[in-house]
């Protein structure tokens, strides 16, 4: 017998042995294709066209992209409001779960759990109660927050009136909600490092700022890239937050001069409110393309950074 | 046993994969009949069930349809959909071929912006023949599309003024209606009696709770169109509001709460607040609800610069809906007969659009405890209906047009003393709509 013959039919065999664990990674993959992978290439899809979502789409070429590109103003706003949020948040958060996580990892090692769960807590809270939250928080008139601002004789701020203000808001509301998954996640990194390191660095006489600084910094630097990175992306998607502090009828799109407006949000409206699914699916695009670019260059930094170490 | 671990990897891969498409299949039509058959289900004697997607679905609703199913035999199934929701809700499940409502509320804010879509019956026409001439002749351009096409009647959504009684009497002198008309007829005597109210509490007494609120009613008495077409109109139309509301801002008799927010709605209950627009369905949801204790605390008034329609949700019956003409059967029960503007009256306190029915002054006639035996319902019904001056007719752009007054809503509540201006004002919001909108000019 031809020995091609022989092995082609000894792979089939193979095969007719493998077909249980194929079965059961199916439903994934099956699932992925209908609901992950056929959204994306149909959204890429009508991109191209303009469609609301009701009547035939008609095939506009690339003129979805220019318009973004050339005439949408809110476009080029929502990314600076995108941008400025992303870059006061990501390094407050990081910092603040980097802190938590060391102080609960040496200083509360009996209450360390309820800590844990108390700080982490935020982050599972659903969205539209942390905007209910902090919308009654944060009332011009009847809020704790300008209630305590008056107890020290400062007057009243309109918070979500005022676009700076509103943009405060914004970043207290993420770094509240997303400290305790930073700190999380600096805990599983902390948990990897060698406890001799820290004995032999105090018998060398090393302090406790010393160990953190030469020790601990240096060992988490897996885990800063991964929270780095992810944050970023994550960054670039928000939504929940500033769409749920602004959302009663009566309150603009995007706060105080659409300050708090994100891409996701512009995304969004257009699409939802707008009955303008082409030209919204070619917002959704150019965010990816956005986060792929500001991705790429985040990874080539962090390693070249480690290169050099 | 290896057979059976394979079944069973078969089955149990099977079974994830098909419930988790099983949220996608659709329902059988029930009734896919396009209108040409003169009957409907419930004529031909045959149990039909209707859905309708509305933001109400409480258990006096509930009791008001138990009384149109055992007329009718057709049960009525409600689904919740937030009034600002139901623009996407009813968009997502045409693109995605699902099943959509026989009947769907379509709320004055949003209201353009569906009517101008082609995806609704024109109930008038047959075989539905909802008879449009009996349907109060102000609301008729409110329910009808720019192509002409009459989608659906709504109950009438008309608004005058409502006061707490003693903070009215403590700053104003008087707690009758009357004497207070007399006293506010017009916005300007409502900015001098306001001077005086802030002087005599040492501005602790507001005349209005938010800007949003006297924007509403600005608004509301005003008839000019944002748009022509595409072609704004604000100079015309939305600046006089605009200069209004800055000199209410200035002279502080407003207060600074966020329009609709929670804190205007707990407002209700204090006593820092005396005038509040009162549209014929803020009593049962607005006052009543957020003011517990207000028995005898509130008055009911024509407002300065007179009375005028506040919201409105339009029944709507989509040309993809499965029961429709039961759907109509429905329409034509509550709004276009006297037993169902009676139920619609006693549930749920709403108007009928239904005209004959304004010839009897007592069919809207109930003394209310809330505001101290005084008949709100006559008074609507008598006073405020009749003298709605105009409608401003609606706008596929209403929602972006109001979103942009929002934020110059906004803008003039964060100023210091009212400190900007109406051209200004009405710069920002052209050039928010033009950028949101490239079809819109200046």
């Amino acid at each position: 017998m031809d020995p091609l013959v022989i092995i082609r039919l000894s792979e089939v065999i193979d095969m007719k042995k493998k077909y249980i664990p194929y079965t059961m990674i199916a439903p994934y993959f099956i699932l992925y294709i209908a609901f992950g992978l056929f959204p994306i290439i149909f959204s890429l899809a009508i991109s191209f066209t303009q469609w609301d979502g009701i009547g035939t789409a008609t095939f506009i070429g690339l003129k979805n992209y220019i318009r973004t590109f050339t005439q949408d103003k809110f476009f080029y706003q929502s990314l600076g409001n995108t941008t400025l949020l992303l870059l006061v948040n990501t390094p407050i958060q990081i910092s603040v779960g980097l802190l938590m996580a060391t102080l609960l990892k040496d200083f509360f090692k009996k209450t360390r759990g309820a800590f844990q769960l108390i700080n982490f807590l935020p982050y599972i809270t659903t969205p539209v109660a942390i905007g209910i939250i902090f919308q009654l928080m944060f009332d011009w008139k009847s809020g704790v927050v300008n209630g305590l601002l008056n107890l020290f004789g400062i007057d009243s701020v309109y918070w979500l009136g005022n676009a700076w203000a509103s943009r405060g808001v914004v970043v207290i509301m993420e770094i509240w909600k997303g400290f305790g998954y930073m700190m999380i996640m600096f805990l599983s990194g902390l948990s990897t490092i060698p406890e001799e390191l820290y004995e032999s660095s105090r018998i060398d006489g090393a302090k406790w700022r010393h160990s953190f600084a030469h020790i601990t910094i240096p060992l988490l630097r897996p885990i800063f890239t991964f929270v780095i990175v992810t944050s970023v992306i994550n960054g670039f998607k928000l939504f929940d937050e500033p769409q749920l502090l602004f959302s009663s009828t009566s309150q603009p799109i995007g706060g105080p001069d659409r300050a708090v407006m994100t891409v996701v949000m512009r995304f969004y409206e257009t699409a939802f409110n707008g009955f303008e699914f082409g030209y919204g699916s070619a917002l959704a695009y150019c965010l990816f393309i956005i986060i792929a670019i500001v991705s790429f260059f985040l990874f080539k930094f962090i390693n070249r950074e480690s290169d050099m170490a | 046993m290896k057979k059976r671990t394979r079944v069973l990897a078969l089955a149990v891969s099977s079974f994830l994969t098909l419930s988790a498409f099983s949220g996608c299949a659709s329902k059988e039509p029930v009734n896919t009949s396009q209108g040409g058959a003169a009957s409907s289900a419930a004529s031909a004697g045959a149990p039909s069930k209707i859905n309708i997607w509305c933001w109400d679905k409480s258990d006096s609703r509930a009791q008001m349809h138990s009384k149109f199913t055992e007329e009718t035999g057709i049960t009525v199934e409600l689904t919740a959909v937030q009034s600002k929701d139901m623009t996407q809700k009813l968009q997502t499940t045409l693109a995605s071929d699902g099943d959509m409502p026989d009947i769907a509320w379509l709320e004055a804010t949003f209201r353009g912006k569906l009517l101008s879509l082609n995806i609704w019956e024109d109930i008038s026409k047959a075989p539905y023949n909802f008879d449009k001439a009996n349907v109060l002749d102000y609301l008729i351009p409110l329910e009808t599309s720019e192509d002409g096409q009459y989608v659906g009647p709504e109950c009438p959504s008309v608004a005058g003024l409502a006061y707490k009684r003693e903070l009215a009497k403590q700053y104003l002198g008087t707690d009758d209606p009357k004497e207070l008309e007399k006293l506010i007829p017009d916005w300007d005597s409502v900015i001098r009696v306001g001077k005086d109210v802030m002087a005599k509490s040492q501005g602790k007494v507001f005349m209005f709770s938010s800007l949003g609120a006297v924007g509403n009613m600005l608004k509301g008495q005003s008839t000019d169109p944002f748009i022509d077409g595409d072609k704004l109109n604000l100079k015309t139309s939305m600046k006089p509001i605009l200069e209004r509301l800055i000199e209410l801002k200035k002279s502080g008799m407003v207060d600074v709460l966020d329009f609709d927010s929670p804190e205007e709605g707990a407002s209700y209950a204090g006593n820092e607040h005396i005038f509040y627009p009162c549209a014929n369905w803020s009593v049962e949801f607005t006052i009543k609800s957020n003011d517990k204790d207000g028995k005898n605390r509130w008055g009911f008034m024509l407002p300065p610069g007179g009375p005028f329609p506040w919201g409105g949700t339009v029944m709507g019956v989509p040309q993809k809906a499965v029961n429709k003409e039961a759907a109509v059967e429905y329409i034509k029960y509550f709004f276009g007969s006297e037993k169902g503007a009676s139920l619609q009256r006693d549930f749920k306190g709403n108007f009928s659009p239904f005209k004959p029915l304004y010839a009897n002054a007592d069919f809207y006639s109930a003394k209310d405890e809330y505001f101290a035996g005084q008949d709100v319902l006559q008074a609507i019904s008598q006073d405020i209906l009749p003298n709605i001056k105009g409608v401003r007719l609606p706008s596929k752009y209403d929602q972006d047009i109001n979103d942009a007054y929002n934020l110059v809503i906004k803008t003039i509540n964060a100023s210091k003393d009212g400190n900007v201006s109406a051209d200004d004002m009405i710069s920002k919001m052209e050039d928010d709509l033009v950028n949101k909108q490239p079809a819109i000019t200046k």
